[in-house]
């Protein structure tokens, strides 16, 4: 089932003189897990933007072509609706974390929805379980790591249960280690319950062990939307200017000798393949 | 180098005692009574008792080196209050009035802000029947109070590291020179509110819709002990105003 | 030379909450060093030390032989220049000129001199169409090369950058790394604090890891690279060709280890095309 599409979408943020998007248009089945990347400013944050509906309710601007989610319209629909199905995580969370302590801002976004207190209970502590983050219920945030607050701020995302989530450069202030904690957790998200995860990430080779769509925004327009691995082959030959991940420039240079069919996306991968070729 | 200490003045630092515990509607009360107590009070001597209860509080509370250090801050501008004073009244118990009241006034303010914090206080409007709107706005802004003051903590240091000298010349200079800090401070703070903007409307901010707060207030014993404790020493003082009981006389 | 001797700091003052816990390290001229770490082990606190923002509340720090409690933080800025994480925040000039220039006039240059060393900062950092622009109109990552050169105009001997590469895309990020190359081989002592391991495997020698306000480690790149449980204690990962060379040799199919990734390549390489020669006999 499509959860997400876009047709012919354009935009044009207010006060500005060029494009953020270019005649956009795109599908989404349930359940994906894609890896959105890109040079800055070439539109990935405006893409996100127009999903949740904070374009065009909040960014205003010149907007021409459809997006549904589900069945509603977006540019029709108030956020506070569209949030019911499309969970956003910004990068910085500083800006997302509104409460003092744990409990409290996982709940901040239930106390808008009509649930009585038992409910928001029990979805508080359902998403602490999932996240694995139960031994930090009763802890106040400004005790917290990064890596801690981002997880509590996913948290309060998905307490509402969103069958979507855009996660905009989540890693971005945090260390790698935690970073890695975050994606694999995401996987287990889509995996488990099938939720469909949309990853805006430079740091690809991290996100390229997670994701099963890659989809590039540059200037406006979606130049490359392919499954995980055509997509890294493809950047062989053109950059894009994203990323290139380590494992996938030395396919790169090795690529003639026909070792690998495909660019491997892990260290194991990898190691198996050689070794299966080196034995003959 | 000096660091930039305004946000002190209304922060909230966690510490583990009985005040921090108490009920936030409690406190609140009690800190707009001995406010509209400061401003009603006619008498130095009254007025300088009324510091003993609030003193009192912030010892129990902990955070006495806090208020102090807040009042240290201040002490220029006590200062100028009570020359200002002195010089137009002429008499030295006149000018203090002005004096304790500013420092019970603020007394009465930092023992509520810095044993509350901004969800407790947002939650206390609320079941003051506020309007949604108003008590979140209220509480967004004393949370991010830390954030901004880091915020200009970092621009600061980046310009000082640009060899900017904020300890010197004149008063104009100094002014001049103050204007590498507060541009960018201005123009982050109007980006982070965007950004915050951002986040509570896709988290499903409504202040249209009901609102059920995840937390449930309750008082206790300690809360109707303290808020009786206080209501008997402020009402003593107004009987004492009004019967014109002088301790001293100047 | 930036002498750090046994330096503890607390922002409190108080040793019971200390954020650097007697850290002492020497930094030569001339050297290029990354600091690695956590957020939180305390690497933004110690370079603040190296310029004088902060000062020791406990040992010394020396640069160039003065210690930096009896130098203002203007004075050791002409030699120490700070690049902080984010830097394009603190602008706040009409003009990219004036944005260059303000440090300059901080330190006293005379206003040809200033127009001279501008136009040549904003030539080597690509940014000369600008001169009169705007700051705020530039990209994300012209604008970080603005803040950095905007540092870099007065030309301090060492320069220390926390996170230059934070937020920036690949294209940025391979200018940035030019330009960080450019003045390692000007002479200029580099120092950056990072995240970015692969970054650093690819371009630094000596390394500093550092954990809870102290230094852990102090050596070679390739040496702590291939420790992967006391990176993982700092809450990082092991650069990609580590890790492949660690798999690689547990495999029994790699004997010794990569140089680095030039290294890697080549040893790969020659693995493959040994398989080739096999098979053409």
């Amino acid at each position: 089932m499509k959860c997400i599409r876009i047709r012919g979408l354009t935009f044009k943020y207010s006060g500005c003189e060029w494009y953020a998007l270019k005649n956009v248009s795109l599908d989404v089945e349930e359940g994906e897990f894609i890896l959105v990347s890109g040079p800055s400013g070439g539109g990935k944050t405006t893409l996100a933007r127009t999903i949740v509906g904070l374009i065009p309710h909040f960014y205003h601007g010149v907007y021409n072509g459809e997006v549904y989610v589900y069945d509603m319209l977006v540019s029709k629909t108030p956020i506070f609706e569209i949030s019911r199905y499309v969970g956003y995580l910004f990068q910085n969370p500083e800006n997302q974390i509104f409460m003092t302590t744990v409990e409290r801002d996982i709940a901040f976004g239930l106390e808008f929805r009509g649930f009585n207190r038992d409910e928001m209970r029990e979805r508080v502590r359902r998403v602490l379980k999932i996240l694995n983050i139960e031994h930090l219920a009763g802890r106040r945030i400004d005790e917290l790591s990064g890596g801690e607050k981002q997880k509590v701020a996913l948290a309060g995302v998905l307490a509402l249960n969103p069958k979507i989530i855009i996660l905009d450069e989540p890693t971005a202030y945090l260390a790698p280690k935690s970073a890695l904690e975050l994606m694999r957790f995401l996987k287990k998200l889509n995996e488990e319950y099938n939720t469909t995860i949309i990853l805006i990430d430079h740091r690809l080779d991290l996100a390229s062990q997670v994701a099963s769509r890659l989809i590039i925004v540059s200037e406006g327009e979606i130049v490359l939307d392919k499954p995980i691995r055509e997509g890294f082959s493809e950047i062989v030959y053109k950059r894009y200017g994203v990323n290139v991940p380590t494992l996938v420039r030395i396919y790169e240079k090795v690529r003639r000798y026909g070792v690998f069919k495909h660019p491997p996306l892990s260290v194991d991968e990898f190691t198996s393949i050689l070794k299966m070729y080196l034995k003959r | 180098m000096r660091r930039i200490n305004i946000a002190r003045f209304l922060e909230f630092e966690y510490k583990d005692n009985i005040i921090f515990k108490l009920d936030p509607r409690v406190k609140l009360i009690t800190s707009i009574l001995y406010m509209v107590l400061a401003i009603v009070l006619n008498d130095v001597s009254l007025l300088a008792i009324m510091l003993i209860p609030l003193i009192v509080i912030t010892l129990l509370a902990r955070v006495l080196v806090k208020f102090a250090k807040s009042m240290l801050t201040l002490s220029p501008f006590i200062a100028l209050i009570l020359i200002v004073n002195y010089l137009t009244l002429n008499s030295l118990t006149g000018s203090l009035i002005p004096v304790l009241r500013f420092i019970l006034f603020l007394a009465a303010i930092d023992i509520f802000f810095f044993t509350t914090s901004p969800d407790d206080f947002g939650i206390s409007l609320e079941y003051m029947r506020l309007p949604l709107s108003i008590s979140l706005s209220f509480m967004l802004a004393l949370r991010f109070i830390p954030t901004m003051a880091t915020l200009v903590n970092d621009i600061l240091d980046a310009q000082l590291s640009r060899g900017l000298k904020i300890d010197q010349g004149g008063f104009m200079k100094r002014i001049k020179n103050i204007m590498p800090v507060i541009i960018p401070v201005i123009i982050l703070s109007i980006k982070k509110s965007i950004e915050v903007a951002e986040s509570l409307e896709v988290r499903g901010l409504n202040p249209y819709s009901k609102h059920t707060p995840y937390v449930e207030l309750n008082i206790s014993k300690n809360d109707i002990l303290f808020l009786a404790i206080n209501i008997i020493i402020i009402v003593s003082l107004v009987m004492l105003s009004i019967l014109n009981i002088r301790f001293f006389c100047f | 030379m930036i002498s750090v001797e046994g330096l503890y700091f607390s922002y409190t003052g108080r040793m019971d909450d200390l954020v650097l816990d007697n850290v002492s390290l020497e930094i030569r001229e001339g050297e290029a060093l990354a600091i690695l770490g956590d957020n939180g082990a305390g690497k933004t606190t110690l370079i603040k030390h190296f310029n004088g923002l902060l000062k020791p509340t406990k040992g010394v720090v020396y640069v160039d032989g003065v210690d930096t409690r009896r130098a203002s933080v203007s004075e050791l800025s002409a030699k120490v220049g700070v690049v902080f994480q984010y830097p394009e925040k603190m602008f706040f000039n009409k003009t990219v000129y004036d944005e260059i220039a303000f440090g300059l006039r901080n330190f006293g240059y005379n206003e040809k001199t200033i127009e001279r060393i501008v136009d040549n900062v904003l030539s080597i950092f690509w940014l000369s169409k600008y001169k009169y622009e705007s700051p705020f109109s530039l990209s994300g990552g012209e604008q970080r090369r603005l803040a950095i050169a905007s540092v870099i105009a007065w030309n301090p001997k060492y320069i220390i950058l926390d996170e230059p590469t934070a937020g920036q895309d690949a294209i940025q990020r391979e200018l940035i790394t030019n330009l960080i190359n450019i003045f390692i081989e000007r002479g200029k002592t580099v120092v950056i604090v990072t995240h970015d391991v692969e970054y650093v495997a690819e371009n630094f020698k000596r390394v500093i890891l550092m954990d809870r306000g102290r230094i852990i480690y102090d050596g070679e790149v390739s040496d702590l690279f291939r420790r992967r449980s006391l990176l993982e204690r700092c809450n990082l990962l092991q650069p990609t060709i580590y890790k492949l060379e660690s798999r690689l040799i547990e495999d029994g199919i790699l004997k010794d280890g990569f140089r680095d990734f030039r290294d890697a390549l080549r040893k790969i390489e020659d693995l493959i095309k040994s398989v080739k020669i096999d098979e053409e006999d």
